[in-house]
């Protein structure tokens, strides 16, 4: 995959909402790289700010929230320059397409399906009807829904939930945006709907060669369908690499307890691991590092400075203190450990912690 | 779909019937009977003279259907018919026929009693509560037919029907043999279609508008009569006059007069005059109508505005509209606009001063009517907008590109018609109850204002029928709100609502 070319390039976002005449900052300062064709998944934990960073890409914050500073760059232009929602128009569902978390209500209960796809054709592709009809009914077939002709015409009360997801889908694709953002695409659904919704989208995305973002909180998922992985924590990324690097070597303490919280790298007769306490308050000026509160591994610099990104090789950077020189040894919970055997690149630490 | 409304159908007449069942209990078992005399006229002026006294209130009570009520004349004639000479002398004070009323009317379950002065004896029995209800029933739906009239004084009386155009020239079917002589006919009064077939009997009125069939009070018109010049031909001749009788309601009149020979061909001679209001029910159904509608236009377009601009200004008014009509008692408000609507805007606060012909008497009462209905449609229906607006749908469709104005009309709007519909029979109901408030209010001459003053004049009859009358509205109401809701809402259609149930 080209690595190099980038598609849209965030720089220094910083999202605050008024919420009662008070204000708190969702997304602070966030840069984050997206390259053509690959798969990028955002995870962290809800509220960490996945939804608010993706939605400033469309222009669909809600009417209480501001970008604050920052920049985004698609197609040679700063997005947060587009200023009436005709602009936008012209990049949502077109360039940048999004499919939510819940199918069961994405579609509206009272009209058809078919018109609830044509509608976005006839658009923004400025096609006559029976054209659109017909670019639907393809649709329709792409993402796996028998007997078009006669479902086209269904309620989506008529469809199940897996179903509606797909119709949501091909609703995304109809006008062949160049990104595709799942948030959360499979949460809302039974575990064997979601694997075939996520093999839906990679092969969709194997035919028309569009980017995906893949909004989760779920690792499980990442590890299936992601190329790279960004790790968002009280509206900051902390840490992002490849699925390899993330997996197989986090740097992050918040990862460490991501990967400890996985369920497949329990410890029999262990309870499951969770993370210990809340994140912070968004209305209140971070000071130091957002999750040194809760973080077992906490200097004391933790609580006075914020850390920069450390890198950890060309593709990988973490923002822990951790990484700095001057720190001293932490040793990783038993499931990274665990997860580091497995990738088989157990650099540091010495043999002495090999056996423990 | 078709079984479904004959299931609907069927549950909302058993509606009507179990509503108008519980009423009839609750009058005859709550209403004391003693109390019926209150608004009567006529036993006050014969109260010195115990013997029509107390028949006449026994008679009344029977007309009521509290008792049965039986005298000794009435029981001679009995046995040995009206017109015998045995009568009068099984009246006389020796006769042996007090002893067989006696006994007769005891074995018959009567409680047999003495007049104070003349001692011609009498019998009453109470008629059981279930009895009275079943008596409502039984004579409640009367069926006109061409061999419904039997008079011995007129053996030749032709039967059939017939077609034949009344004095305005329509065309109707007439008949003879029948009570009525306009069985079907069509004009431009509302609901454009008549009949006389089958009509409803719901017992005389009492103690106001003494004897008049009730629902002939309520559907009859008011005010003075109205003459207008008829021409038409009688015998072949032609003939005109003057007259203010409504030929539609036609009655069989066994002896005609000369006036009347002059007027008609036929026995049917006896009708109810034409007058210049409009009926107890015509006038409660141009406020109500008007009024329903008012309150579904002006409250939904304000709901619908405060939804879009939410929070802002117009909203705020509204929120405050609403709050202030659901927190104060319906007769203040009313009070309040009528006292701005006479002051401010000069408009008449009782409607008899300008009268049913000026429509300014109409424009207080309708609004007024309105009020509490605007706002519980604007607050229905900006709550749905709002929620709408908030949906996962409509943000999905704003992702797809499509533009605010785009989401509103082709999603939001459509969607609306739903709530909408679902609102109309509350909408309905609530003009209802509103009605006996504004109407008593404004002195309008409607049902709203009938239905009170029966209440206070214990008019049973008159209660019935019109807590009947309002039932039937509602349930109908929510009868057409049901079967509409299956065509505009895709999920409820009829085939899947069948199933459900
Ligand atoms: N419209 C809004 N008004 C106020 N706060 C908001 C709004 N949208 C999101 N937030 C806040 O921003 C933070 C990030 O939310 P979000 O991006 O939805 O999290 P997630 O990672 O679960 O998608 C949360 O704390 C949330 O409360
Ligand atoms: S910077 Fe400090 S507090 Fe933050 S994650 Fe690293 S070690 Fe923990
Ligand atoms: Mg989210």
């Amino acid at each position: 995959m080209d690595q190099n070319k980038g598609i849209l390039k965030v720089r220094d976002l910083v999202v605050k909402f008024r919420v009662r005449r008070r204000e708190l900052t969702a997304i602070r300062s966030v840069s984050l790289d997206l390259y053509e064709g690959e798969t990028l998944a955002i995870v962290g934990e809800s509220g960490s700010g996945k939804t608010v960073l993706t939605k400033t890409f469309t222009g669909m914050l809600e009417s209480n929230g501001r970008i604050a500073a920052g920049s985004i760059e698609f197609e040679g232009r700063n997005l947060l320059e587009l200023k009436t929602d005709k602009e936008w128009e012209k990049i949502r569902g077109v360039k940048i397409a999004t499919v939510f978390q819940d199918p069961m209500t994405s579609l509206n209960p009272l009209k058809r399906i078919g018109i609830q796809i044509t509608e976005v054709i006839e658009k923004h592709q400025k096609l006559p009807p029976e054209e659109a009809r017909r670019i639907a009914l393809t649709l329709m077939e792409k993402v796996g829904i028998k007997d078009v002709e006669k479902r086209f015409y269904d309620y989506p009360f008529q469809y199940s939930g897996g179903m509606r997801q797909r119709i949501v889908i091909a609703i995304a694709l109809a006008c062949k945006p160049r990104i595709l953002i799942c948030d959360e695409p499979t949460t809302a659904l039974d575990v064997t709907i979601q694997a075939q919704i996520l093999d839906l989208i990679r092969s969709l995305q194997r035919d028309y060669g569009f980017t995906t973002i893949y909004i989760t909180h779920d690792l499980g998922v990442v590890a299936n369908v992601a190329d790279r992985v960004a790790v968002m924590y009280s509206g900051q990324i902390v840490e992002y690499g490849s699925v390899r690097e993330i997996f197989y070597d986090p740097r992050h303490p918040y990862t460490w307890a991501l990967i400890s919280s996985l369920p497949t790298l329990a410890r029999k007769g262990e309870p499951l691991y969770a993370i210990p306490g809340t994140p912070p308050t968004l209305f209140n000026e971070i000071k130091g590092d957002a999750f040194a509160p809760r973080n077992r591994y906490a200097l004391g610099i933790d609580f006075e400075e914020e850390p920069p990104f450390f890198k950890v090789s060309e593709s990988h950077y973490a923002k822990t203190w951790l990484l700095d020189p001057r720190a001293p040894f932490a040793d990783p919970p038993h499931a990274v450990k665990l997860m580091r055997k497995k990738g088989n690149i157990y650099a540091e630490g010495g043999a002495a912690e090999a056996g423990k | 779909m078709l079984g479904y409304v004959v299931k609907r159908v069927f549950q909302s007449i058993l509606s009507v019937l179990i509503v108008s069942t519980l009423t009839l209990f609750l009058v005859y078992s709550c209403v004391p009977r003693q109390l019926v005399f209150k608004g009567d006229l006529v036993l006050p002026k014969i109260a010195n003279k115990p013997d029509e006294y107390n028949d006449y209130k026994f008679r009344t009570w029977e007309k009521l259907g509290y008792i049965d009520y039986m005298t000794q004349q009435e029981y001679a004639q009995e046995v040995f018919g009206a017109d015998s000479p045995n009568v009068s002398q099984a009246l006389l004070r020796d006769s042996s026929f007090y002893e067989k009323f006696r006994t007769d009317l005891s074995a018959r379950g009567y409680k047999v009693e003495a007049l104070p002065i003349s001692g011609y004896l009498y019998a009453t029995k109470d008629v059981a509560l279930l009895t009275r209800v079943f008596r409502w029933y039984a004579k409640l739906i009367q069926i006109d037919h061409p061999y419904r009239i039997q008079d011995p004084n007129n053996p030749g009386l032709k039967r059939g029907y017939f077609l034949t155009r009344d004095w305005g020239g329509g065309l109707a079917l007439a008949a003879s043999g029948t009570i009525y002589k306009y069985q079907i006919w069509v004009d431009d009064s509302f609901p454009f279609f008549h009949q006389n077939i089958v009509r409803l009997n719901m017992g005389r009125s009492y103690p106001t508008f003494d004897g008049v069939p009730v629902l002939d009070v309520i559907s009859g018109g008011q005010g003075r009569s109205a003459r207008r010049e008829i021409r038409t031909t009688v015998r072949g001749e032609e003939v005109s006059f003057f007259t203010s009788i409504d030929e539609h309601s036609l009655k069989y009149k066994p002896v005609l007069d000369r006036l009347d020979m002059n007027k008609f061909e036929d026995n049917y001679a006896d009708g109810n005059l034409t007058t210049i209001d409009p009926s107890m029910l015509g006038t409660s159904f141009t406020i109500g109508m008007y009024s329903l509608l008012l309150s579904l236009a002006i409250g939904l377009t304000v709901g619908v505005i405060a939804a879009m601009k939410k929070d802002r200004i117009f909203d705020k008014i509204t929120m405050a509209y609403i709050v202030f009509i659901s927190s104060i008692p319906t007769l203040l408000y009313i009070a309040l606009f009528a006292r701005f609507g006479m002051k401010v805007l000069g408009l008449p606060d009782k409607f008899p001063f300008l009268g049913s012909q000026n429509i300014l008497s109409y424009i207080l009462p309708t609004i007024s009517l309105s009020l509490g209905g605007i706002a519980g449609e604007a607050l229905w229906i900006r709550r749905y907008m709002v929620d709408q607006m908030n949906a996962d749908y409509v943000k999905f469709s704003r992702s797809k590109g499509l533009s605010q104005a785009e989401v509103f009309f082709k999603h939001i709007v459509r969607n609306a018609l739903i709530p909408i519909v679902h609102s109309i029979p509350m909408a309905v109901i609530g003009t209802l109850a509103g009605a006996l408030i504004t109407e008593s209010f404004y002195a309008v001459p409607g049902m709203g204002k009938m239905f009170p003053s029966a209440i206070s004049d214990y008019n049973n009859a008159m209660i019935i029928a019109l807590t009947f009358i309002f039932t039937v509205v509602s349930i109908l109401a929510i009868f057409l709100g049901d079967i509409l809701v299956t065509f505009v809402d895709p999920r409820i259609s009829l085939a899947a609502r069948k199933e459900a149930r």
